[in-house]
């Protein structure tokens, strides 16, 4: 697909080398009737500018809560979010919206259909961030950027007054994206942004979030359960497991030699995957409510389940060049 | 115990041969009538399943994979014109059949598990007692046999604590679990024949993987025939032994697993295969399939995928032939890719 080359961002900030994202401890404890659940435990991670990075997981293992922290979209309660160097971690998330760093961080949602506001036209629903965080003033100013935007994510400018009812589910994609591209962000976070979508219009999209990275030197945070989609278009995948980050590993290394257990089931779990022989998970996850800090999270589901594994958590640590896995014995 | 998907289905000894169909549906066709005009939604739509084989339907939203399960079960509602010049069901003829008949056959010969099973679920009975009206309207089953029956139908599909949740409403359960449920549901009055719309979607690899390995096992031990409708050909591809390709309401390539991933004759069906991310493909690797589907209101051409197709010919406008490339491949199209190019 080509797209017109186009001016909607000044040259880079940063050279490629700086963190965008930088989380540390981050946690996120809601109390329950049965006690403490932690949904977010504990997250370590960390994106350099101009990289993708995936996270999977299953559904209730944490994701969306991590994503809706990290978006700052709801207030952790520990730890640390710092963008681009500047902590925004302890900014309360009502205020977030109103802050300059909201336009640095943007969020593409899942189901297109479900989260456009269906009484907007698509030029409203782009230009919506542009008029309240103010990155483009006037009228003449917000057009100019919001057809520029449309241009980059494919939409031709007949489309802007249509309302989204009058829309493929592409073509609604491709709204998500410029409304969340169109204030200039460092990170976009993508949340399960092709999960809802046809397989070919899949690879529309795919392609398009790919050119958009290279061209605009954008960081990506990228949630999906289809591993053989975070292949595509990840340089690194975290896997989270029950609030926990088990394993982080360049995305070829993961694919090729997956250290933690839960890992190796969730690739053999794929059609036509790289692990042949199928890992069946039995049981359902440990209740992530006041969890033992003394056992591995995975325990119970694990093929392996040594005694060692009830009587110590295990930390994330380094298991081959750049890879890491929590667990007492990974496969190297 | 699970089977490997690759592996063919044991048939029983008691079986009828192989080659018996206990679906078989020939030309039928569906259109509805609706204020903006007919959508003319299934045309001539031919597949059969052989008892115990798994048949998958393939093809992009709106191709009429579900409207061709809904019309097998009668489930399309007045606004429907429904024709077919043979449509039987476990020997069963769905045309001349009464209402009752049709009811009766219904859940109990055939079943089906529905896209969105929280959705499918009635929100306001616990689901147990879900599970019991249906043992109890196809078995003659006692309250307390009933119970028993639904706890054991729950424990196998791997719910874990069923006595508990035998009370739960479906908002209490995960996606996962409801699926499951519905799997329950379904099995609960041992049918023939399975029909599953996308029972995996919008779940997770493993839930997935778990619940795929579920209807396999129950397929393979009753050698009842499924058909799976899915828009995941790689899911497909480990799960079933022939596929029918839809496209805008016509099945345009009919063959086997191995004919679909290695001589697909449809130039749709070969776009379909090389959209599709696999643990091998690269992002340059995979293109998109041009254009869209047509609008099924308007008057159509012949082939209904001409507009999208890059071999397409003059002789395109005539009307489509079923090309037979061999017993268990059939193609309707004018210039199917026959091995050479």
């Amino acid at each position: 697909m080509s797209i017109e080359p186009i001016s909607i961002r000044t040259p880079a900030r940063a050279p490629t080398i700086a963190p965008a994202l930088v989380v540390k401890g981050l946690g996120k404890r809601y109390p329950t009737a049965g006690g403490l659940l932690h949904a977010v435990d504990d997250v370590a991670l960390s994106i350099m500018r101009g990289r993708s990075l995936g996270l999977v997981g299953e559904s209730g293992c944490g994701k969306s809560t991590l994503v809706r922290l990290i978006a700052r979209l709801i207030d952790p309660t520990a730890g640390s979010i710092m963008l681009s160097g500047a902590e925004i971690g302890d900014v309360p998330a009502r205020r977030f919206g109103t802050r300059p760093e909201r336009a640095r961080i943007q969020v593409v949602f899942q189901d297109p259909s479900d989260s456009l506001n269906p009484q907007f036209r698509v030029f409203d629903s782009i230009a919506d961030p542009l008029r309240r965080l103010g990155s483009a003033r006037g009228r003449d100013a917000i057009a100019e950027k919001v057809n520029a935007t449309a241009t980059a994510v494919g939409l031709p400018p007949e489309l802007l007054m249509r309302y989204p009812h009058q829309l493929s589910g592409g073509q609604k994609a491709r709204v998500g994206i410029a409304r969340a591209i169109v204030v200039d962000p460092d990170v976009l976070i993508l949340d399960e942004p092709t999960s809802a979508l046809d397989v070919s219009v899949q690879v529309v999209i795919l392609h398009l979030l790919a050119d958009l990275r290279q061209r605009l030197n954008m960081t990506y945070l990228f949630v999906s359960h289809d591993l053989n989609v975070v292949r595509l278009i990840c340089d690194d995948v975290a896997v989270m497991y029950l609030g926990r980050i088990v394993e982080v590993a360049p995305v070829a290394q993961m694919f090729a030699a997956p250290a933690h257990p839960y890992t190796r089931a969730l690739l053999s779990a794929i059609p036509g995957g790289p692990v042949t022989e199928r890992i069946r998970l039995n049981g359902e996850p440990r209740s992530p409510i006041d969890p033992d800090p003394n056992a591995c999270r995975f325990l119970g589901r694990c093929p392996i389940g040594a005694d060692l594994c009830s009587q110590k958590a295990p930390r994330l640590a380094e298991v081959a060049p750049g890879q890491h896995a929590a667990c007492h014995f990974p496969t190297t | 115990m699970s089977l490997p998907a690759t592996m063919p289905r044991p048939i029983v000894a008691s079986d009828p041969p192989e080659k018996v169909a206990l679906v078989d549906v020939q030309d039928l066709s569906v259109s509805f009538r609706t204020r903006d005009g007919v959508v003319a939604a299934l045309d001539r739509v031919s597949f059969s399943v052989a008892r115990g084989r798994t048949l998958g339907m393939v093809g992009e939203s709106g191709s009429g994979k579900s409207v061709s399960a809904y019309a097998l079960m009668h489930l399309l509602g007045a606004a429907a014109d429904v024709s077919a010049t043979r449509m039987t069901l476990a020997g069963i003829d769905l045309l001349t059949a009464r209402p009752d008949a049709i009811r009766a056959l219904r859940g109990k010969t055939v079943a089906m598990i529905f896209q969105n099973a929280r959705m499918a679920l009635n929100p306001i009975r616990p689901i147990g007692l879900q599970l019991m009206d249906v043992l109890r309207r196809h078995r003659a089953l006692t309250r307390a046999d009933a119970r028993d029956a639904a706890l054991a139908a729950l424990s196998e599909v791997r719910i874990p604590d069923p006595k508990r949740r035998f009370d739960a409403y479906p908002f209490e359960l995960s996606g996962g679990m409801c699926q499951r449920v519905m799997i329950a549901l379904a099995f609960a009055s041992e049918p023939e024949v399975l029909i599953a719309d996308e029972p995996t979607t919008g779940l997770d690899v493993t839930t997935q993987a778990t619940i795929m390995d579920l209807i396999a096992e129950k397929a393979a031990r009753r050698a009842m025939s499924t058909i799976l409708i899915t828009h995941d050909l790689a899911l497909a591809a480990e799960h079933c032994d022939d596929f029918a390709v839809m496209h805008a309401g016509h099945v345009v390539e009919r063959c086997t697993t191995e004919t679909l991933k290695n001589a697909a004759a449809h130039p749709y069906t070969s776009l379909l295969v090389g959209a599709t991310p696999t643990a091998a493909s690269s992002l340059s690797g995979l293109s998109a399939i041009p254009g869209n589907l047509p609008d099924l209101r308007a008057t159509l051409p012949a082939c209904r995928f001409a507009h999208r197709c890059a071999h397409r010919r003059p002789v395109c406008e005539t009307p489509l032939p079923r090309r037979v490339l061999d017993p268990r491949h059939v193609v309707a199209c004018h210039m199917p890719w026959k091995g050479t190019p």
